[in-house]
């Protein structure tokens, strides 16, 4: 599968886009997380302002019979929010990495990026562990 | 004849119509002034149906379901079997259904024996020194076992455990229950043979665990070989063995939870003990423990108690049913029960092995577990179960145990007849073959029924859960 | 074994084709110390003549009068109720987990939500709760979840007691801790004796209407900011009261065409604001449409259920009151706005015009708020008439020692007694005047 070669990856299906501005960062899940939650009725995101911590659950998606948590690729505050989205969940499916994004953070400790796979090492995790969703 | 596909009743109800009156109008009386003003919104355009509509109406939604009056219901896990007519006739006897558990004991004495001889019997079959009855369901017995499992560890002085074990074969009232009294739900994984080892929980034998909670037989209907051995080891821990009793019909007369080690254990009365499901409810669900728990009941009258859980005697109406159901059938009957329960489970599973999948090899009691691994066609488990309505069919349990995936869990009880079981695999085993040579015949299912497959994505998301006045005009 | 299908010739062609020689095979996995050895028996098996004559004999005569509520309440129930309720259909099906073969129910559960949505003034409702107590604390474990960091509910003390007793339960278990507002001796109001600021930081203001000593409440004096919830034991008061304005509406429906069965199993009802509906407990049914856009029903957001997700569900409930919540609705049915409130205006004239008897020989109603159809008496005025009643078999009210209110009975009379209004009212003249 082709993953976007300019983002990072979180285990739990996360990805962040970094800003050339060295400051702020874009939130999402994957493809395959979305393909994989299948039917989505709902997405639950922090307001701006909240903080949000790597590694930590952050929001909640959920299909008709699944919920899935979301998990922070890394830590800041919530500068912005795809209010769209939650609006109409059919974005993520279309453009999960363009107009599907989330969040937008202030990050607070860029080192953290360093933690988060890029994508040929996510391609080959998902690969590797086919029944992951 | 083809059902018609009733609307909701909002349609048919009309101001002018002729609507019921309890009683005749007394005009000395109707002139006595109520002292507040009545509320004036038309109760939200609430509006009566004539009696002759209501019967009709409610007649026709009622053959838009499957019941186990019509045919076999081999929900796993749920244990759908024969509701006995008898309960029924006794429950509805107006010295049981009117009685208020207000009145002076003197009126009560017959109710309340009947309630001490049902608490007695349940501890016999279970082998719990003590039952107590007032929990409303089977989660609701569980909720009770967990705060009564949280005041025992607090009157030891014991503050620090909080860790609650959880199979991941365990049905998800186990662990909501848990986190409703403020556990934190550790998931433990069953073993290759379907079971738990004792080796898989060593790592939580310790200061932190509050209990340990084992479905016995397991969702899968295997017998917990090890538990004995994993209450042990619990206990020497400082924790406590709860048992989950859904399946308590593959038990009796063949073991006692409460002599194995397990410390507490709720029952259904409406599944091992015949009180009618009625589309969701009500249950029943009494608690069986040991000495140890006693003082904690909700009943027990001594200030350790976790108080009441439910108001008043708790779900009398299905106390009597079960009560008669016991006294119908004696202790011999019971174990027959259990017996006929295993023969019939384990003939579908010998009949089906092959057609499907069946992914954990060990021996089963009263429900088996098969999945949709071989399906040509992409064919899933939803798929088929949707398909084996158009036989005739209500589908088993589907996706459950949520450890197995694509999981058809079938549970035929006792009082299915040697036909009946063979007329469910030969369905079966006709969907399964479809599945190879016609999959959208599958994809598409079912094709007989008021309504073909529900848009549940829609329905979540725009929730539409309640009638406005503005749609009738 | 009585409801076994199988014949012996059966069983052994079912064990043949297992491939097993005997049933005990089958047990072979339950290990051998693990085997019941207990020779204690349960009675039976009993023939179904000997066993209802045993119960016929063990019957003790019902009291004549019973003007007993307290929390459920005796109304006529239609013959129509009970003959419909006891369809296969209903009393036999399961929760309705495959949407294409339970139209039926969840029709009817479409139908519940949108009458207790009617009644209660609220924007929707769940499909309801075990009973009226449990509904109560459902409600404020809801308050918590939204107002997670708070940890204090405040109650009036005028919750019906088996209700309080319920809810300190689950509170000890949640760390909450339960304030008790208490009520008006003279008007049988409850008291908001606490600032606005202290409202607005608890969970949530919980009152009951008509409250537990049949005094009608109103929210208007909880404080903006504050998560009201109301109780209502009496669900025939609605059909005239709607209730005050709360963020939830919940309690018992058994008024509503289920018997009173000693207390269970009744109906709960749970309704609130769209805006909770994702932190509500208990199951919801929405309509949608199939593959072919025929209107149809199915559960929904069924995510905050157990059996998806598990520790982290709104509520552990499963199981709930299926077949009572079909009752309340056939008997909704047919009475409709107006047949419901000839009822409540029966029940709570034949209130008044008993309370003015009582009031007749000297007995005085202990609270001066208004009432629905059961009030407080206070009896010290005839010490001995109550227990004169009882011995001829006519419960006047229940007593209330326990609620620091010695010589006080609760009263409550319902259509039930309207009709028969000049010879209740004669019979207790007669008793008070002998003594």
């Amino acid at each position: 599968m082709k993953m976007p070669q300019d983002l990072k990856y979180s285990e739990h299906d996360e990805w962040i886009r970094l800003d050339a501005d060295g400051i702020h960062a874009w939130v999402g899940i994957t493809a395959p997380a979305v393909e994989a939650l299948s039917d989505l009725v709902f997405l639950d995101l922090p307001e701006v302002g909240k903080e949000i911590q790597q590694g930590e659950v952050f929001g909640e998606i959920e299909s008709v019979k699944a919920v899935a948590d979301l998990y922070a690729p890394m830590t800041g505050e919530v500068v912005g929010r795809n209010d769209a989205l939650i609006d109409d969940l059919s974005m993520l499916k279309k453009d999960p990495y363009g107009d599907g994004w989330m969040l937008k953070i202030r990050v607070e400790k860029r080192i953290e990026a360093d933690k988060l796979m890029k994508a040929d090492a996510y391609a080959l995790r998902l690969k590797s562990n086919p029944d992951h969703h | 004849m083809p059902t018609p596909l009733e609307r909701v009743i909002f349609h048919r109800a009309d101001a002018a119509k002729e609507h019921f009156h309890a009683v005749a109008a007394d005009q000395a009386l109707d002139a006595i002034d109520l002292g507040f003003s009545e509320r004036n919104d038309g109760l939200g355009g609430m509006e009566q149906v004539g009696e002759v509509e209501v019967v009709r109406h409610y007649t026709r939604l009622s053959l838009l379901n499957w019941d186990i009056d019509r045919g076999l219901y081999p929900l796993g896990s749920c244990t759908m079997k024969h509701n006995p007519r008898l309960n029924e006739r006794v429950a509805a006897d107006p010295a049981y259904a009117d009685a208020h558990p207000e009145w002076p004991a003197t009126y009560l004495a017959q109710h309340k024996r009947i309630m001490s001889e049902l608490a007695h019997d349940l501890a016999t079959l279970s082998g719990f020194d003590k039952v107590c009855l007032q929990p409303a369901a089977g989660a609701h017995g569980e909720l009770t076992a967990v705060f009564m499992i949280r005041a025992w560890h607090l009157s030891r002085g014991d503050t620090k455990r909080d860790v609650f074990l959880i199979p991941d074969s365990a049905h998800g009232t186990n662990p909501a229950s848990a986190a409703m009294s403020g556990f934190r739900c550790v998931q433990v994984k069953s073993g290759p043979n379907g079971t738990l080892r004792i080796e898989d929980i060593q790592a939580h034998l310790n200061e932190r665990l509050a209990a340990i909670m084992i479905t016995n037989p397991n969702t899968l209907g295997i017998y917990e070989t090890q538990f004995s051995d994993i209450a042990d080891a619990v206990h020497k821990a400082g924790g406590l063995v709860y048992m989950d009793g859904a399946n308590f019909n593959a038990a009796m007369g063949v073991f006692q939870p409460g002599r194995i080690g397990a410390d507490v254990m709720h029952f259904n009365l409406h599944k091992t003990f015949t009180t009618p499901h009625g589309g969701g409810g009500p249950g029943s669900g009494p608690i069986g423990f040991n000495e140890n728990l006693a003082p904690f009941a909700p009943d027990s009258g001594l200030p350790q108690s976790i108080g009441r859980v439910k108001a008043w005697f708790g779900q009398w109406g299905m106390y009597i049913r079960a009560w008669v159901y016991i006294r119908s059938l004696g202790s011999s009957g019971l174990s027959e029960a259990t017996e006929q329960a295993v023969l019939n489970a384990n003939y579908l599973r010998s009949r089906l092995d092959g057609v499907l999948n069946l992914p954990v090899k060990a021996a089963t009691l009263h429900e088996v577990v098969f999945n949709d691994r071989d399906l040509p066609n992409k064919i899933t488990t939803l798929d088929l179960a949707k398909r084996l309505i158009d036989f005739g069919f209500h589908p088993p349990t589907v996706y459950f145990p949520i450890h197995v995936p694509g999981a058809l869990m079938i549970e035929p009880t006792e009082t299915e007849s040697l036909d009946e079981l063979d007329r469910f695999c030969d369905a079966l085993c006709a969907v399964v073959t479809e599945a190879a040579e016609d999959p959208e015949r599958l994809k598409t299912a079912p094709h007989t029924t008021c309504v073909s497959r529900v848009d549940e994505v829609l329905a979540a998301r725009s929730l539409d859960v309640r009638w406005t006045a503005a749609e009738c005009g | 074994m009585r409801y076994s299908a199988t014949t012996p010739n059966e069983r052994q062609r079912m064990l043949d084709t297992i491939g097993v020689s005997s049933v005990a095979d089958l047990f072979q996995s339950v290990p051998e110390a693990a085997r019941t050895r207990s020779a204690a028996s349960v009675l039976g098996p009993l023939p179904e003549g000997t066993l209802l004559a045993e119960l016929e004999a063990g019957k003790v005569a019902p009291p004549r009068v019973a003007l007993i509520g307290g929390g459920l309440y005796r109304h006529f129930i239609p013959a129509t109720v009970d003959s419909l309720c006891a369809r296969s259909e209903w009393v036999t099906s399961y929760t309705p987990y495959q949407p294409e073969v339970s139209q039926g129910t969840l029709r009817m559960y479409y139908e519940f939500q949108t009458y207790v949505s009617m009644l209660t003034g609220q924007e929707l409702s769940n499909g309801g709760m075990y009973d009226g107590s449990t509904a109560c604390v459902e409600a404020v474990l809801m308050a918590k979840r939204l107002r997670p960091k708070t940890n204090r509910v405040l109650v009036s003390a005028a919750l019906n007691p088996q209700y309080l007793e319920v809810l300190r339960t689950y509170m000890r278990f949640q760390n909450v801790e339960v304030v008790l507002l208490p009520f008006d001796r003279s008007t049988g109001h409850t008291l908001i004796n606490v600032d606005a600021q202290t409202q607005a930081d608890a969970i949530a203001v919980l009152l009951q209407s008509p409250n537990t000593y049949g005094v009608i409440e109103d929210t208007a004096g909880i404080a903006p900011g504050a998560f009201r919830i109301v109780v209502v034991t009496e669900a025939q008061s609605l059909a005239l009261l709607k209730p005050p304005p709360a963020e939830v509406v919940c309690g018992e429906l058994q008024s509503l065409g289920i018997p009173v069965q000693l207390g269970g199993p009744t109906a709960g009802f749970f309704a609130t604001r769209r805006e909770f509906v994702r932190s509500m407990p208990g199951r919801l049914v929405g309509r949608t449409v199939d593959r072919h856009g025929t209107e149809a029903f199915c559960i929904t957001l069924a995510t905050r259920e157990q059996f998806i997700r598990r520790e982290k569900a709104t509520s552990n409930i499963c199981t709930s009151s299926g077949l009572m919540c079909l009752r309340s609705v056939v008997y909704t049915s047919l009475l409709g706005r107006k047949g419901l409130q000839e009822v409540a205006r029966q029940s709570a004239r034949a209130a008044r015009a008993f309370l003015a008897a009582l009031e007749e020989i000297g007995l005085k109603r202990a609270f001066s708020g208004n009432f629905f159809n059961e009030f407080v008496v206070d009896c010290s005025a005839r010490p001995e008439l109550a227990r004169r009643l009882e011995a001829a078999g006519f419960l006047l009210g229940l007593p209330l020692e326990a609620h620091g209110l010695p010589h006080h009975r609760l009263v409550a009379l319902t259509e039930i007694e309207y009709p028969k209004m000049a010879a209740l009212i004669k019979e207790v003249k007669t008793h008070a005047h002998a003594s």
